[in-house]
């Protein structure tokens, strides 16, 4: 990996915007006025629900989609004058079964793409070997892809992304369609690469896995940046949104929901109820409360990636109505 | 040159696990020996040249644009078009990397017709002027690899690769004189038939054939050179375009 230069920015965007022309009927915007910045050597995850706008920007990011408005820049180079110098400097990685060629070898594949980076055959021969060594292929680098199971596929994708030794690399939820063994082994080898000291921007819909590789969050929902924080700060934000799942009587609800702490007790569909507190010091006691009334049944639980965009949403506005 | 070796390298083991790349190489006997059958009720043995010289080239064509219409669309279905896009390789130079292999292997088609003459209507070829013909045929192989580059722009473009090279084979190989000659064609499709290089090609070969002396040999082997590099360039410059154009519009890796 070249070595870094400065303290230059590895990824900036200012208001980028990208819509999508309907030959029918409104377009649809992806993005609506994203700015974020990525210093180099960070891993920066992007998090946000499915159709949030994420995928667009890695596109974006990755040259191969253009900004309706907006600029960004990579290593200091433009994205839409420049795009060709960026792009040796980049690695990609889209998640999902696609990007490789089935019915060739793992060492196939890499070569080919050794070559395409701009690899002597030589070098590619070299690089080819090392990756699959380094990513666990090397055993059936001989064997075809469509032979490999979805977790070997997708550390190929990993070690393609790689082949140019990549300054930035770019990946956009590696880890989805993986089930939680192979999903750990990967965010494995994605920390060892991020511990290399490149810059990773990693695109993802699961706040554990952000929470566990990356040094800050950018929050996007409906192609606008909700918030960016460090994971930790995230955390607690969750922390204090923990909530108590209770079945109970409805006599014994009405006195929890009588508690001054309780802000609001409301039914789940398996026919618990869901109790609210004001803060993470109340849960205790509320907690206490409903144990003591002899209720067995009784968890706490942190709400899910939706509910804090919501929340984070609401406080993005109410800043906003306040700045007024 | 890495990338060309690469690139075809890697062709040729796509080729090897997909068989039905080769599929003309099984057309291409059935179909010389149609043309040999009407050559030979025609009465006009002096037309034999024209039943050799015009399976081989549509094979050569047929190949050329399989291939480019699979390194957009097969790519496409892959996920990897997006990925080729995002890579710094130059894509033009890409494609006619890749489909520089499998013209070099549809010139087999040769073998294959001089073989259905010989063992399916006992007519040994008389091949008069061998260096013309081994020259031309891998001057027409070369000018269809860049021919190809060409195509792949307007394959990118509409994302519908093998509805256009199914319809705009026959045109092309009509105009390129394959099947008849261009000089027998109306008149006013003769500028527009010399611009496609196939016309020169099978003039060529079909002289490689006939015991006359090639005239200007030389200077038409350099046309189709020229003409297949001029495919090459304006492919290039298509491509460049279109590529810009769909990473406009966001199209470029949707089906």
């Amino acid at each position: 990996m070249p070595a870094l230069s400065g303290n230059q920015l590895a990824v900036e965007t200012h208001d980028l915007r990208r819509e999508y022309r309907a030959r029918r009927g409104a377009g649809v915007t992806a993005l609506d006025g994203v700015s974020i910045e990525v210093a180099q050597g960070e891993v920066h995850g992007l998090l946000g629900p499915n159709g949030a706008g994420k995928t667009t920007l890695m596109k974006i990011l990755s040259t191969v989609l253009l900004p309706t408005a907006g600029s960004g820049r990579v290593l200091g180079h433009d994205l839409a004058t420049e795009y060709r110098r960026i792009r040796p400097l980049l690695g990609i990685v889209f998640g999902g079964e696609r990007g490789v060629y089935p019915r060739l070898t793992a060492r196939q594949n890499l070569r080919y793409w050794a070559a395409l980076y701009g690899l002597s055959t030589a070098a590619g021969r070299s690089r080819t070997e090392e990756l699959l060594d380094e990513f666990g292929l090397a055993e059936r680098a001989g064997d075809r892809v469509e032979t490999y199971s979805v977790g070997m596929r997708q550390r190929l994708h990993l070690a393609r992304g790689m082949v140019a030794d990549p300054r930035v690399l770019l990946l956009d939820e590696p880890t989805n369609g993986l089930d939680p063994l192979a999903a750990r082994q990967l965010r494995e080898l994605i920390g060892r690469l991020a511990g290399e000291g490149r810059t990773v921007l990693l695109a993802t819909h699961d706040l554990d896995e952000a929470e566990l590789l990356c040094d800050r969050v950018t929050m996007i929902n409906n192609g606008r940046v909700v918030a960016a924080e460090a994971p930790k700060t995230l955390a607690r934000l969750l922390s204090r949104q923990e909530r108590i799942r209770v079945r109970a009587d409805p006599a014994l609800l009405d006195q929890v929901r009588a508690l001054p702490e309780v802000t609001e007790v409301a039914a789940a569909d398996d026919g618990a109820a869901v109790v609210s507190v004001g803060s993470q010091e109340a849960v205790g006691r509320v907690l206490a409360f409903v144990v003591a009334a002899g209720v067995t049944e009784v968890r706490t639980e942190l709400p899910n990636l939706e509910e804090v965009y919501l929340r984070l949403v609401h406080r993005n506005d109410e800043r906003s109505v306040v700045a007024r | 040159m890495s990338l060309l070796a690469a690139a075809g390298r890697f062709q040729g083991q796509l080729v090897l696990t997909h068989r039905d790349y080769l599929i003309d190489l099984v057309r291409t006997p059935l179909l010389a020996a149609v043309f040999l059958l009407l050559v030979r009720h025609s009465g006009q043995p002096q037309l034999i040249a024209y039943g050799l010289v015009a399976p081989v080239l549509m094979a050569v064509w047929s190949m050329a644009m399989l291939i480019s219409g699979e390194v957009v669309d097969s790519d496409r279905q892959l996920g990897t078009l997006e990925l080729v896009i995002a890579a710094p390789v130059d894509f033009a130079r890409l494609v006619v990397s890749r489909v520089w292999v499998t013209t070099t292997i549809s010139l087999l088609t040769v073998v294959e017709v001089f073989a259905v003459s010989v063992l399916g209507f006992g007519i040994t070829p008389e091949v008069d002027h061998p260096v013309v013909l081994v020259l031309g045929l891998l001057a027409t192989a070369a000018a269809t690899a860049g021919a190809a580059g060409l195509m792949a722009a307007l394959f990118v473009a509409t994302r519908t690769a093998r509805t256009f090279q199914n319809t705009l084979s026959y045109p092309f190989l009509l105009l390129g004189g394959v099947f008849v000659p261009l000089d027998r064609l109306p008149a006013w499709t003769h500028p527009l038939g010399r611009l496609i290089y196939l016309s020169w090609s099978a003039d060529l070969l079909r002289a490689a054939l006939a015991p006359a002396p090639v005239a200007g040999a030389a200077w038409r082997i350099c046309v189709i050179l020229g003409l297949g590099l001029l495919a090459a360039l304006v492919g290039r410059l298509v491509l460049g375009r279109v590529v810009r154009m769909v990473r406009e519009t966001g199209t470029v890796g949707l089906r």
